[in-house]
């Protein structure tokens, strides 16, 4: 990278952190580091809580996804506005009047206290581990592409979030989640008018749309209904309406951004926010993959997009074979180039029959171009021992750094860091409301001062920080116990969602009927997930929730008790 | 801290699934203009 882009990395970082560090001195409570004296503009709210949500990997990820696949992962936020919907409706009133600092304190209010701790220790454990993933994946992508060692992409993304979260708390997390928003629409502007500026002339945004259509990537439907699909039409609007409910309404990083909201009011138009926007923005992301695809069918890409196995295999003991198939991969661009032209040319000469002829040749070309890709994936883990090499993450890194003037790409490295900074700063937040007000304020120490409570608040931030750090940097070499955990936390997710279905609409659950409710959901979760791997996540969190729901239903019918009867309402 | 107003929040509600309805119109004109 050039010494300007540099220059804007850092300025940009060294922005977020004097900005967090000013706003120590407005932090004199608990209430003012946690929930910003519950006065925060709907806006602000509005745009921490969909910047919480996009993380570095979103913008690699899914731009990467968008190459490969083009629109089809956007149905797994078809049921999000109708989540929405409905936790403006049940569960934000209810936090919101009950002045809780966190959803499991609501918990204890309505049930017990083992309800509350069991759920708050189970959030502890799965967002600990989830933070530490958040950073390692982009640590990963940014240290092949800068060429620095993982652990120091790895401070580089964590380190600033530490800082200004540890002194700032939510107000230094909500208005960088703002700063980091407002960069990362503008960044995905600017990288949709190079993408287009980069299509060969004859070739307009109509024949680059035509293009991807041919090959499928405008697919934004699948109406098969299967339980083993993740990105079908039912899927989305059925198990990630309940994952959005889980996420948006029981996962105490983002209900604590719509808690610091200055009314209820402005609680219910930050998350509504979300509803709007969503969807849009991740159809912006995904098409900046799709025009990446279409650019490289233009301009010659790397046989492997990862730029270290690309040099291991060059210089290893296949670099006879990776060299023929250099060539090969050569003489097929070449050629699928000038069947993608023919499509163009076809669609100006308004000749459907000629188009339809050439989409399949290019189908054709494009299916062989891929082949050699494969063989070379296949060079790759025959080298490197690494037997599950992948390079969709190396796709859109790849073209910001090699096409993208100077300055530009500094813009663009900044908002990939800064997506996963300020992810991971609304993670540690949360992990310490929920450590010190769940589990030191109500078990260890109930009396304290406020300045005592707010001395651990600023002290769990920095060690929930530095686990994180360690989880991200040995995340390798903890590969399987991150995975268990990761599977332990969808296994959670839905199950938690049916203990607050159960707070909110069954007047007659009890304490107990919620903690076997949420234990029988959890097995029936993991009995599913280990039984049959190949159902899709998406469907544990609907699973999840009925389970719990029925179980704890039922439970509570035979085992009614006096705290039922005290249930929060307005 | 202000008071809640006396939003109308259903027709809020309904215009969050109005528009939700239009997008994924867009998306399939989107898909079946320039799809195979």
């Amino acid at each position: 990278m050039h010494p300007l882009d540099w220059a804007v990395v850092a300025a940009y970082i060294a922005w977020l952190i004097w900005d967090g560090v000013k706003r120590t001195k407005l932090e004199r409570t608990t209430e003012s580091y946690f929930l910003a004296n519950r006065s925060m503009p709907w806006w602000a709210v509005g745009l921490s809580v969909m910047a919480t949500q996009l993380s570095a990997i979103t913008l690699v990820g899914t731009t990467g996804q968008g190459y490969n696949d083009g629109l089809r992962f956007v149905q797994f936020y078809y049921g999000l506005p109708l989540a929405m919907v409905i936790l403006c409706v049940t569960l934000v009133p209810f936090f919101y009047r009950a002045k809780v600092y966190t959803a499991y304190e609501y918990l204890e209010r309505r049930f017990d206290l083992k309800t509350r701790t069991l759920t708050s220790g189970l959030f502890l454990v799965s967002r600990a581990m989830s933070c530490g993933a958040i950073a390692a994946a982009p640590a990963v992508v940014l240290s092949v592409v800068l060429g620095w060692s993982v652990t120091t992409t790895t401070l580089v993304i964590l380190v600033p979030a530490v800082i200004y979260t540890m002194l700032g708390g939510v107000q230094a997390v909500t208005w960088t989640d703002v700063k980091t928003m407002g960069l990362t629409v503008v960044a995905l502007g600017i990288a949709m008018v190079f993408l287009v500026r980069g299509l060969p002339g004859g070739v307009g945004v109509h024949d680059a749309l035509s293009i991807a259509g041919g090959t499928g990537r405008l697919q934004a439907f699948d109406f098969t209904f299967t339980l083993t699909e993740t990105y079908t039409f039912w899927s989305g609007m059925l198990g990630g309406l309940f994952l959005m409910l889980s996420y948006f309404g029981c996962d105490q990083s983002q209900v604590q951004r719509y808690l610091t909201a200055r009314s209820l009011d402005d609680a219910r138009t930050s998350l509504l926010m979300s509803a709007y926007w969503k969807i849009p923005l991740q159809v912006l992301v995904l098409v900046v993959g799709v025009f990446t695809f279409v650019f490289y069918l233009f301009n010659q890409p790397p046989l492997l997009f990862n730029p270290i196995h690309d040099e291991r295999v060059r210089s290893g003991e296949s670099a006879a074979a990776y060299n023929e198939l250099q060539q090969e991969f050569q003489a097929a661009f070449e050629t699928r180039r000038e069947a993608a032209v023919a499509i163009a040319s076809a669609r100006h000469a308004d000749d459907l029959r000629e188009q339809a002829r050439a989409t399949d040749e290019f189908n054709r070309q494009d299916a062989a171009l891929r082949s050699i890709r494969t063989r070379a994936a296949a060079l790759v883990k025959q080298t490197t021992g690494d037997a599950t090499y992948n390079d969709v993450n190396y796709v859109f890194p790849t073209w910001i750094t090699t096409a993208l003037p100077i300055g530009i790409v500094g813009l663009w490295i900044a908002a990939i860091i800064t997506a996963a900074t300020d992810s991971i700063a609304a993670e540690l937040n949360s992990l310490s409301t929920a450590s010190v007000i769940d589990f030191y304020k109500r078990l260890v120490r109930p009396a304290g001062h406020d300045e005592h409570y707010l001395i651990v608040s600023r002290a769990a931030t920095g060690l929930w920080g530095a686990f994180a750090g360690f989880v991200a940097v040995y995340a390798s070499s903890l590969g399987s116990l991150i995975e268990v955990v990761n599977r332990f936390g969808s296994f959670f997710y839905g199950s938690i969602l049916g203990v607050f279905m159960l707070a909110i609409l069954a007047p007659r659950a009890t304490g107990t009927g919620a903690f076997v409710g949420l234990i029988a959901g959890m097995s029936a979760v993991a009995s599913v997930a280990f039984g049959r791997p190949d159902v899709s996540f998406l469907w544990h969190n609907v699973i999840g929730a009925g389970v719990v729901f029925i179980v704890g239903l039922t439970v509570s019918l035979f085992t009614g008790d006096q705290k039922s009867k005290i249930q929060i309402r307005s | 801290m202000p008071a809640d107003s006396p939003r109308n929040w259903s027709r809020t509600y309904v215009s969050v699934i109005v528009i939700e309805v239009l997008a994924l119109l867009g998306l399939w004109w989107l898909q079946s203009h320039f799809g195979i």
